[in-house]
C-alpha cells in the first residue's frame, strides 16, 4: 500500500475532530478530500504532516509507520503539502523561498539554486525570482507554496484548499498546473477541496467527512447520487445537471 | 536580467560596500598618523567599536537570521572573560587555554540555549535568556573564591604595544563581518531566515528547526566568548559589569539601529559605541550611562521611521531628499 490511513481519532475537549478516519491512497492518484466546513479535514492533514497527535490510529507511507515522527522527518519520508492559509516566508523572495525546499534534497547551493530556478520557471513564476513574497498577489503567493512543497520532491503532494480565493481564469491555470506537475513529475495528489469544479475535473476518487467521520468514497461523478453526501454537504436543493 | 541573489563576488561590489572600503582605510592608518600617546585614545576607541561589531555579528546570528531574540548575550562575553582571567589568574595558565575554555564553556551554554528553545519559543525563549544571563552573573558575584565579587579579577601581562590590540580587533571585525555574510548566503543561513520567517512551513520543507537553533547559538556564543576573552586581556581585568544586562542592551541596540539581519547593520551601528566613549572622555566616567539614555532615544527614533535601520537608508533619495529641502521654494 503506497499512503494509509488507519483509525485515525483526534479529539478537541469534547469536540470529535476525526473519528476513526481510514483511508488509502495508491501511487499515482489524485484524490479528494471533500466535507463541510468544520468537518475536520485540515485536521487530518495537520496529523498526517505531524503538526497535531492523533489520539489514536496509524498513518504509513510505502510501509513505514509516520505517526510518531516530528514534521520535517515526514517532509523527507516524502510528503510535502501547502496549508489552507497560505504559509510563506514574508521578507524572503521567491528563489529563496523555493531554495528552502531544494536545499533539504541537495547541500550545493548552485544545484540547489539551479534546480529552484527550474522548478519557478516550471510553475510560471519566472521573472519574479527576486520579488518578496509580502509583495505577490494570492495567486503567485499560493504558486510560490506550491512550488516550494514541488522542491522537496514529494511522492504525495497534501493540498489544503489550493483554489480556494481564486478567481475562475485563475482556477482554470492552476488546474491546468496541477495537472502538468502530475504529468511531468508524477507526485500523488491528496487534495481537499471546496470547488466542485475542481473535484470533477481532477479527482479520480473522492471521500467525504462529515462530522469528523468518513461518510462516503466514491467516483466525483457519483457523487451526486449518494443521498449521504447530498444531505451532508452538497445541500438537499443539489442539482446533479 | 539577473535577480536578487546573484552569485558571490559580483554582488558583492556594490557602491555601498565600495564606499565604507574606502572608509575604513583612514581608520587603519590611525598609528601612522598620531605621534605617541596621542594614539592611544583613538585606538582605544577603535578598539571598542571593533569588538562590539562582532558582539553585534553574534546576536545578528542568532537574533537578526535565526529570530531567537536574545536579551542576555553579554552571558558569552562574560564568560569568555572569566575563562580567561580565572585560567591565568587563578590557575597560572597561558591566555590561550583561558580562551579555549571560554570558547568551550560557552559552546555548552549555547548548546543549553539551543535545547530551551526548542521547547520555548518567542517571548518565552527570550525570557529564558535573561533567567539564563541573571544566573550566570549572581554565580560570578557570588562565587569569591574563584570570581573574587564584584572586584573581579586583575590580570597581568607582558606589555603588548596597543597597536597589536588595535589591528587584532580591526581583523576579528572583519573577519566576522564578511563570515556573517557568508553565513547569510550559505544553505545554513538559509535554514536560519526560513525558521525566523515561519518556523511551520520550514519544518514542512524538511528543515530540521532545533537542529539549526542550536547550531546558530553555539556559534554566537562561542564566537562572543572570544571577543570577552579579548577584551579582558587587554583591558587587564574583568569584573561582573561583562555580564551586565546594559552589555546585552548596546549589543540589541547597535545592532537594530545599524539593521537587524543584515552584515552591514552591526558595522554601521557600532559607530554609536563612540558615544559613550565620548561622554565618558568629555564629562567623566561618572556620565557613561547617559550613553544608554540617548540610545535609547534613537533606538525610538529609528523603531518609529526606520525600523528597518541605517541598512535600509536610500543614500541617493535622502540626498535627492536634503537637497530639495534646502533649495529655496519657487512662490507658487
Ligand atoms: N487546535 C484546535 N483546537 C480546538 N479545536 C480545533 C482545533 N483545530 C480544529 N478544531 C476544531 O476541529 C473541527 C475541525 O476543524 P478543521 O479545521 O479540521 O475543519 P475543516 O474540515 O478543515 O473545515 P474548513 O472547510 O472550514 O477548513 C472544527 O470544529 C474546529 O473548530
Ligand atoms: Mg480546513
Amino acid at each position: 500500500m503506497f499512503f494509509e490511513i488507519e483509525g485515525i481519532t483526534k479529539r478537541y475537549g469534547g469536540l470529535v475532530a476525526n473519528s476513526n478516519v481510514s483511508l488509502h491512497v495508491n501511487r499515482h492518484e489524485i484524490v479528494g478530500l471533500i466535507g463541510p466546513n468544520g468537518a475536520g479535514k485540515s485536521t487530518l492533514f495537520q496529523i498526517i504532516d505531524g503538526f497535531v497527535r492523533p489520539d489514536s490510529g496509524f498513518i504509513r507511507f510505502k510501509d513505514k509507520d509516520l505517526t510518531k515522527l516530528p514534521t520535517s522527518k515526514i517532509n523527507k519520508a516524502g510528503i510535502a503539502c501547502t496549508f489552507q492559509h497560505a504559509q510563506l516566508f514574508p521578507q524572503l523572495d521567491v528563489l529563496e523561498s523555493v531554495m528552502i525546499g531544494t536545499y533539504c534534497r541537495t547541500m550545493n547551493r548552485a544545484a540547489a539554486r539551479q534546480e529552484a530556478e527550474k522548478l519557478i520557471a516550471f510553475t510560471g513564476l519566472q521573472g519574479k525570482e527576486g520579488t518578496l513574497i509580502d509583495k505577490l498577489t494570492m495567486f503567485d503567493r499560493k504558486r510560490v507554496e506550491l512550488t516550494a512543497a514541488l522542491a522537496t520532491q514529494p511522492e504525495l503532494l497534501l493540498l489544503d484548499e489550493l483554489f480556494a480565493g481564486l478567481n475562475s481564469t485563475e482556477v482554470s491555470e492552476m488546474v491546468d498546473l496541477v495537472l502538468r506537475i502530475r504529468r511531468e513529475l508524477k507526485p500523488t495528489f491528496l487534495i481537499i477541496e471546496h470547488v466542485i469544479k475542481v473535484i470533477m475535473s481532477i479527482c479520480e476518487r473522492v471521500y467525504v467527512l462529515d462530522y469528523g467521520k468518513i461518510i462516503a468514497e466514491c467516483k466525483p461523478d457519483e457523487l451526486s447520487k449518494n443521498p449521504l453526501v447530498v444531505k451532508a454537504y452538497l445541500g438537499e436543493e443539489y442539482d446533479a445537471s | 536580467m539577473q535577480n536578487a541573489k546573484t552569485e558571490w563576488i559580483g554582488d558583492w561590489i556594490t557602491p555601498k560596500n565600495i564606499l565604507v572600503c574606502v572608509l575604513i582605510v583612514p581608520v587603519l592608518l590611525i598609528p601612522f598618523f598620531y605621534k605617541g600617546g596621542a594614539a592611544l585614545l583613538p585606538m582605544h576607541l577603535v578598539i571598542m567599536v571593533a569588538s562590539y561589531i562582532v558582539l553585534a555579528q553574534t546576536w545578528n546570528i542568532l537574533s537578526g537570521l535565526t529570530g531567537m531574540f536574545s536579551l542576555g548575550h553579554a552571558t558569552f562575553y562574560g564568560l569568555g572573560g572569566y575563562a580567561l582571567a580565572v585560567a591565568m589568574v587563578k590557575l597560572k595558565l597561558n591566555p590561550l587555554v583561558g580562551l579555549a575554555a571560554g570558547i568551550v564553556l560557552s559552546a555548552f551554554f549555547g548548546l543549553l540555549l539551543g535545547a530551551i528553545s526548542s521547547r520555548l519559543t518567542g517571548f518565552f525563549f527570550t525570557i529564558s535568556t535573561i533567567a539564563l544571563a541573571q544566573v550566570i552573573r549572581t554565580i560570578a558575584m557570588q562565587w569569591t573564591p574563584v570570581t573574587n565579587s564584584i572586584t573581579g579579577l586583575k590580570i597581568f601581562r607582558p606589555i603588548v604595544g596597543r597597536v597589536y590590540f588595535f589591528y587584532a580587533a580591526i581583523a576579528m571585525a572583519v573577519a566576522v563581518s564578511i563570515f556573517f555574510a557568508y553565513l547569510r548566503r550559505s544553505r545554513m543561513g538559509s535554514m536560519f531566515v526560513a525558521i525566523r520567517e515561519n518556523i511551520h512551513l520550514a519544518r514542512s520543507l524538511g528543515v530540521d528547526v532545533v537542529k539549526y537553533k542550536t547550531v546558530s547559538s553555539v556559534i554566537a556564543a562561542m564566537i562572543a566568548s572570544v571577543v570577552g576573552s579579548f577584551i579582558t586581556y587587554y583591558i587587564q581585568v574583568v569584573d561582573p559589569n561583562y555580564l551586565s544586562p546594559i552589555i546585552s542592551e548596546k549589543i540589541i541596540m547597535v545592532t537594530i539601529i545599524g539593521g537587524m539581519g543584515y552584515a552591514w547593520g552591526p558595522i554601521f551601528g557600532s559607530v554609536l559605541i563612540l558615544l559613550e566613549e565620548f561622554i565618558r572622555g568629555t564629562l567623566g566616567a561618572r556620565y557613561a550611562p547617559l550613553a544608554s539614555t540617548l540610545y535609547g532615544i534613537i533606538l525610538i527614533v529609528f523603531m518609529l521611521f526606520k525600523p528597518n535601520g541605517i541598512v535600509s537608508i536610500n543614500l541617493k533619495r535622502s540626498f535627492a531628499m536634503a537637497i530639495r529641502a534646502l533649495t529655496p521654494q519657487k512662490e507658487k
